[in-house]
């Protein structure tokens, strides 16, 4: 290993950390509070891609400048995003999961595979299986810090994804609906009897995993210039990874897991050739779940947890 | 409509297509077949071409292209009676790039009696679905690159691309030439990918070049900052990518925004390589065999592509499956049918076709020894691409 590339190192291990973090999110967060994997919320952020390029179309004439273009697509894909996951929830996951007679975890993981396969085949067939470039909203200038080449889009990405996460944090720990978050996670059943509205704050919750998927789903096709239908298979599962790396159910775990496996998944690359990268990922995984099987935030108290 | 009715309209529309001459295909040797068309029309059954390719996952692009390649040289043989007097009928099936989904769909075709067969769509899934083929007695003709697949004495398979071992060396001396002798090479690990880098790092070591860094990539993966990081360390002289066209594209832009080295050599491109690396295609190189408009008379063809296909532009890659599929379907007239002895017996001893692809000459292992190959510069914008350097006299070192 070069130890002179060791900054540029740090930089790619923080910026694919972003990603995966912002998605290992909405993980965490519908796991918390339904224990349920929505294995279909890679494919949100693929939806919030495309939503983001589709905003961008709409006000092209108007001919504004790049961040404005960029921060009109973030909202846009966030809001599509969150009243898509709604949807998913309220059509899908609520009736299987509130219906007595199925499964408690087989039938609500199913279907959302099969949520998972009609988005991407769905999206397939609506928009074609090609990558589309995504227009460059912000300037390409590059600059050089302790060594390492960083470029504008990176930078904000890389600020964008904590500010994203820390406004979640205090939503979840400051306000009265992370409280009624909180308490629904905690035991659904007292929540009830507290007067809290339990499948109202589910149904938000599923509003701010796709929010935040959106704002990933777009960050990722502008900083990485193309996006495509099935761009959420393999992000989703890293970022899962992530979320089950941090401690699945904690909002905290997965921000740190996400930078873990972006840092693992760089460092496998620049001491092992670079098709081992995963193999070593994964591995330090496995090691780390066998030592601690909760992930890194083992506190499983309320407060902790969404 | 009653089939008698069925068989007039057909007759009619053949006598039409007959009396309007030249036909809108562009390969030279127009097909006179042995019966008169309109009276084998009316009793010959069609004939069924298997289709296989990748139709979804990170090659469909490619797929799409190579089919519509293959779908206008049915149409465009349709138009004039089909070959030896009998309509064409395709079957498509999606191999998904994966091997064992190759097997099951060429079986599938196999079950169907297709007559002819066209594909598998890469290499990967070509070597299993040509073994199938070849037990089944169905002549079977294809763009893979990988040489294993004619290596291995097939007698009903046709290559009609360049081999990698003819390919690649050629590219890793064009290299050598340019005074590039130090390589950081990334490969996709598929038997396409892999198999062009292994081709080429053999070559370049030969010539006396230094192979720096030799790695795989995964697929599905977008971010290659870390290897590129890697490959910045070592400085050089040049990236080659023997990897598929969008990962190619996110290599390739990564790595000029890292700065990681100062020239880039390809082994896939098209449109979508130049999609998803943007900006960043100016100046790189990449080898193919010649695209639709670097060989001379095919404006024609070009013009009547785009009108068939929304406008695209035909690529490197249709253009070779129009040719194939073009050549195949004359096999067929010239043989008076799809007898699969006196087809591959036709096809080996094939001299000299001249297709939209440039010549077209098999020798007897089912290669096509003409095929003519080139070292592209991508410009800034558009399609085709810069020549660089062409040949149709390399043969296999």
């Amino acid at each position: 290993m070069d130890f002179a590339l060791v900054p540029q190192y740090v930089v790619n291990a923080v910026t694919l950390g972003s990603f995966y973090a912002l998605l290992a999110i909405g993980y965490t967060m519908v796991y918390g509070i339904v224990k349920m994997i929505n294995i279909a919320h890679g494919d949100l952020h693929m939806l919030g891609a495309f939503a983001g390029f589709g905003a961008v179309g709409l006000v092209s004439a108007l001919l504004l400048p790049g961040p404005a273009v960029l921060i009109w697509a973030v909202v846009v894909a966030m809001l599509a995003c969150a009243v898509v996951g709604m949807f998913i929830e309220a059509a899908i996951y609520r009736p299987i999961r509130t219906d007595r007679r199925s499964s408690t975890t087989a039938g609500p993981l199913i279907a959302a595979i099969g949520v998972s396969y009609v988005l991407q085949n769905g999206a397939a067939v609506i928009w074609g299986p090609n990558r589309n470039a995504f227009p460059p909203l912000l300037p390409s200038n590059r600059f050089e810090i302790a060594g390492a080449q960083v470029g504008v889009t990176q930078l904000v990405v890389v600020a964008l994804a904590p500010l994203a996460m820390l406004v979640l944090y205090l939503v979840v720990q400051r306000t009265r609906l992370g409280r009624a978050m909180r308490a629904s996670s905690a035991d659904p059943a007292v929540a009830r009897l507290m007067g809290i509205d339990v499948e109202r704050v589910i149904l938000i919750t599923f509003g701010i995993a796709g929010a935040m998927a959106g704002l990933a789903g777009v960050l990722v096709a502008v900083y990485y210039g193309s996006f495509y239908v099935f761009m959420g298979l393999v992000a989703g599962f890293k970022a899962f990874t992530g979320a089950v790396l941090g401690g699945i159910g904690s909002v905290v775990g997965a921000m740190l897991g996400g930078y873990l496996l972006g840092g693992l998944e760089v460092l496998g690359t620049a001491i092992f050739p670079a098709e081992w990268k995963d193999v070593f990922a994964f591995i330090a995984l496995i090691l780390l779940l066998t030592v601690r099987p909760t992930g890194i935030v083992r506190d499983a108290s309320a407060s902790a947890r969404v | 409509m009653t089939k008698k009715a069925v068989g007039l309209v057909l007759s009619a529309a053949l006598l039409i297509s007959a009396c309007t001459s030249g036909g809108p295909v562009a390969t030279g040797t127009a097909a006179p077949s042995t019966a008169p068309a309109s009276a084998a029309a009316t009793t010959a059954p069609p004939i069924k071409v298997g289709f296989v390719g990748v139709q979804s996952g990170d090659f469909a692009e490619f797929g799409k292209e190579t089919l519509q390649g293959t779908q206008l040289a049915l149409e465009d043989w349709n138009a004039k009676g089909g070959p030896a007097g009998r309509q064409l009928e395709i079957q498509v099936e999606d191999d998904r790039f994966d091997p064992n989904q190759a097997v099951i769909v060429t079986q599938k075709l196999i079950d169907a009696h297709v007559d002819v067969f066209i594909g598998a769509g890469a290499s990967s899934t070509i070597i299993p679905s040509s073994l199938l083929l070849e037990g089944a007695h169905i002549v079977n003709i294809h763009a893979g690159s990988n040489p294993i697949i004619t290596d291995r004495g097939l007698k009903y398979n046709f290559r009609a691309s360049p081999r990698d071992d003819v390919l690649q060396p050629y590219a890793a001396d064009w290299a050598f030439r340019q005074g590039w002798k130090t390589v950081a090479m990334l490969h996709d690990k598929t038997a396409l990918g892999e198999g062009q880098a292994i081709q080429f790092k053999a070559a370049f070591e030969k010539l006396g070049g230094t192979v720096l860094l030799y790695e795989g990539t995964t697929s599905g993966d977008t971010d290659f900052s870390g290897v590129l990081t890697k490959v910045k360390g070592l400085n050089p002289a040049f990236l080659y990518c023997g990897c598929n066209a969008p990962q190619s594209g996110n290599i390739v832009r990564q790595a000029k925004q890292l700065g990681a080295a100062p020239q880039y050599l390809i082994t896939d491109s098209g449109p979508t390589f130049d999609q998803v690396a943007g900006d960043a295609r100016t100046d790189v190189y990449t080898i193919n065999n010649l695209g639709p408009a670097d060989i001379p008379g095919n404006e024609d063809w070009i013009a009547r592509y785009s009108a068939r296909w929304n406008g695209e532009k035909p690529s490197a890659f249709t253009v070779v499956y129009y040719a194939m599929s073009d050549v195949l379907f004359y096999a067929i007239d010239q043989t008076g049918g799809t007898d699969p002895e006196k087809l591959a017996d036709f096809l080996h001893g094939l001299k000299g076709y001249k297709s939209v692809f440039g010549t077209i000459t098999f020798d007897q292992k089912g290669d096509n020894v003409a095929a003519e190959i080139g070292i592209f510069k991508i410009p800034a914008s558009g399609y085709p691409y810069t020549v660089a350097e062409r040949r149709n006299d390399v043969v296999k070192p």
